[in-house]
């Protein structure tokens, strides 16, 4: 699985929890409300721990977690050129 | 204080009733034009926030609903929240606020259990609770805020009423309903350690008594700008909400997004030109921490509240530090009685203070002590913290032998009955008379301000069938309060991974109570009486948590 569908997996079973809730890349997951303050703490949590980040408290706002699109641009820019 | 010269009369014969509609009607009369509630770029005036939730308790009363019902408010938070909940009230029946992000089926065994009338909700929100709905015979209306969709599915019977916002203008002032101060205004429902949530009843009398103290001891004028960060289910938007109505001021209702991000919610107090704050004291942490508070300028805060949980006091004093011309109050109480008391942190907070008291009771309330006999502690002792007075609650909806457990006869006054509310939370007395909060009596933990029943997720977990054993342990965390692990010893030959277990638990409990990392073992350790031995539990999994306060 890439790191998108894991980061997909990790949001749908493990912080949101709902099957009635849609969770997808089209989502935006902030303005619709999906995340709460202890789902954010926990994706934080997962992509510093499986894309190597860290991500520092200045970026983490609505923009860079508004959907896992932004989410990866997020890690691209924070890993830097490579 | 409560009723005096202007006091309105009620609708039962000459009985004199002031409830909390009249904060609003009060302060519409005396400033229509000034800002009520601010929420994202809206703003809704006294004026605008009388007339729509006049509009509101008209459509609601037009179904039949009055004193003596409940209504359901399920809902994102915004400035319409207020609208409604006023509404609510002035049609003198209950409010009764759920987590919007709660599991459907909590949701709706919330709205069920105390048999709600109404419902004001949402398209999306109506979806998820619909069928949970549909054979309850209370329900007479439900009101949707943003529009019909022919597609949801609805209850079939009540009426389904889109809330139009728009008021007529020439509207004659509400009646003041047919509802006394001693009726219930609202609803909360907490954790209960029997598995289900249990709801807390709250009287217009028992909102006021605190209300009316603290827009007194906080100073708050029609010039001040309150922060409603708490939700509506929290007992915390009690105050922000009806001491901002009650004196003209004006509350601000932090936009769910914003309250995500800790550097977002760090500009937003200083763009909000807030004055008093109120918080859980893991909501100012997250600020102090993450939020870089030091890039804004903060001079019209001038309180800070904080209640809910234990403070750490080393991020306690570096926020006072950092915020030093504001004044910093611990409140405490549980919702059984809303805040019952107060300590105002010293400046400067020595080197040397490891803890925070939660200080001596508010001025229209009693609070003591009693040890395991029953006598009242002295200074340097320890013991249960009991409140009297006009704030304790009505009592447990639908419960009466966890109403009879909770609100005991007085001891300490052989001459007549009276209930007073044993906390569970034990405290020790200082030497000036002041209380330190110790710790808890039972499986209660606190994490982010939000109360735990330990009982009601290990009672969820034994609805699996696969479960022999569970035991939730609480791991303590200085910045959130507490982290939840759970124990558990499955059934041989049945098999369970921790996702199943996550998932099961969240179509049951909020996301709050859902365990973080459970743990399998083969069996549960037991004490020399056979009771599951959390003490050896909790060593195994980490430092246990402190509890409430």
């Amino acid at each position: 699985m890439s790191f998108r569908d894991n980061l997909l997996k990790f949001i749908r079973e493990d912080v949101v929890m709902d099957d009635n809730v849609r969770v997808d890349e089209g989502v935006g997951l902030i303005d619709g409300g999906v995340l709460d303050s202890m789902g954010l703490m926990r994706v934080i949590g997962f992509i510093e721990e499986h894309a190597g980040v860290r991500i520092p408290d200045s970026e983490v706002v609505p923009e860079n977690f508004q959907t896992v699109g932004s989410m990866e641009r997020l890690i691209e820019r924070l890993k830097g050129p490579r | 204080m409560i009723g005096g010269a202007d006091a309105g009369l009620g609708n039962r014969g000459d009985t004199v009733a002031y409830g909390l509609w009249h904060y609003l009607r009060d302060s519409a009369a005396r400033h229509p034009d000034r800002a009520a509630v601010s929420w994202r770029d809206t703003v809704l005036t006294y004026g605008q926030l009388d007339e729509r939730s006049t509009a509101l308790a008209e459509m609601l009363g037009r179904d039949g609903i009055g004193p003596g019902h409940r209504v359901g408010l399920l809902m994102p938070k915004s400035h319409r929240s207020v609208v409604a909940l006023f509404g609510i009230l002035k049609t003198g029946a209950a409010y009764v606020p759920v987590d919007p992000n709660a599991p459907a089926l909590r949701a709706t065994y919330i709205l069920r259990d105390c048999g709600v009338s109404g419902l004001i909700t949402t398209e999306a929100k109506l979806r998820q609770v619909a069928d949970g709905l549909e054979d309850l015979d209370s329900l007479k209306a439900v009101a949707v805020i943003d529009g019909p969709a022919d597609a949801t599915p609805r209850p079939s019977r009540p009426k389904i009423r889109t809330w139009s916002e728009t008021a007529s203008p020439d509207r004659a002032p509400a009646p003041d309903p047919a509802a006394l101060e001693s009726d219930p205004a609202y609803l909360l429902y907490t954790s209960g350690s029997t598995g289900h949530p249990k709801g807390v009843i709250l009287s217009h009398r028992h909102a006021m008594t605190f209300v009316e103290w603290g827009a007194e001891k906080f100073g708050v004028r029609p010039e001040d700008r309150l922060s409603n960060h708490a939700p509506l289910h929290f007992d915390l938007s009690i105050f922000d909400i009806f001491a901002a109505v009650r004196c003209g001021a004006c509350v601000c209702l932090v936009p769910d997004p914003v309250a995500l991000f800790p550097m977002e919610l760090a500009r937003w107090i200083a763009d909000e030109r807030i004055s008093v704050w109120y918080s859980v004291p893991s909501a100012l942490t997250r600020i102090l921490l993450h939020g870089s508070p030091e890039r804004f300028s903060y001079e019209r805060l001038r309180a800070v509240l904080f209640a809910g949980e234990v403070f750490p006091v080393k991020f306690l004093r570096e926020i006072m530090d950092r915020w030093a011309h504001a004044e910093f109050y611990n409140l405490y109480g549980p919702t059984e009685t809303n805040v019952c008391t107060y300590f105002r942190v010293p400046r400067p907070l020595g080197d040397d203070v490891s803890e925070i008291p939660i200080g001596e009771a508010c001025e229209n309330t009693e609070v003591f002590a009693l040890d395991e006999a029953g006598r009242r502690i002295g200074p340097g002792e320890e013991g249960e913290l009991h409140v009297r007075g006009p704030a304790v609650m009505l009592g447990y909806w639908g419960l009466p032998d966890r109403t009879r457990d909770a609100l005991i006869d007085n001891p300490l006054q052989p001459a007549y009955r009276e209930a007073i509310y044993g906390t569970g939370d034990l405290v020790r007395m200082l030497p000036e008379g002041s209380y330190m909060f110790v710790g808890r009596k039972d499986h209660m933990v606190k994490a982010r301000g939000y109360r735990i029943e330990l009982g009601e997720i290990e009672a969820v977990l034994y609805r699996d069938e696969a479960i022999r054993e569970a035991a939730v342990v609480a791991i303590q965390d200085d910045e959130i309060g507490a982290r939840l692990v759970a124990v558990v010893a499955l059934d041989r030959g049945k098999a369970r991974t921790e996702s199943e277990l996550k998932a099961f638990c969240a179509r049951h409990l909020p996301n709050y109570m859902v365990p973080e990392r459970f743990d399998f073992q083969a069996e549960l350790p037991t004490t020399s009486t056979g009771k599951t031995d959390r003490v050896t539990l909790a060593e195994r999994m980490g430092a246990g948590a402190k509890g409430g306060a």
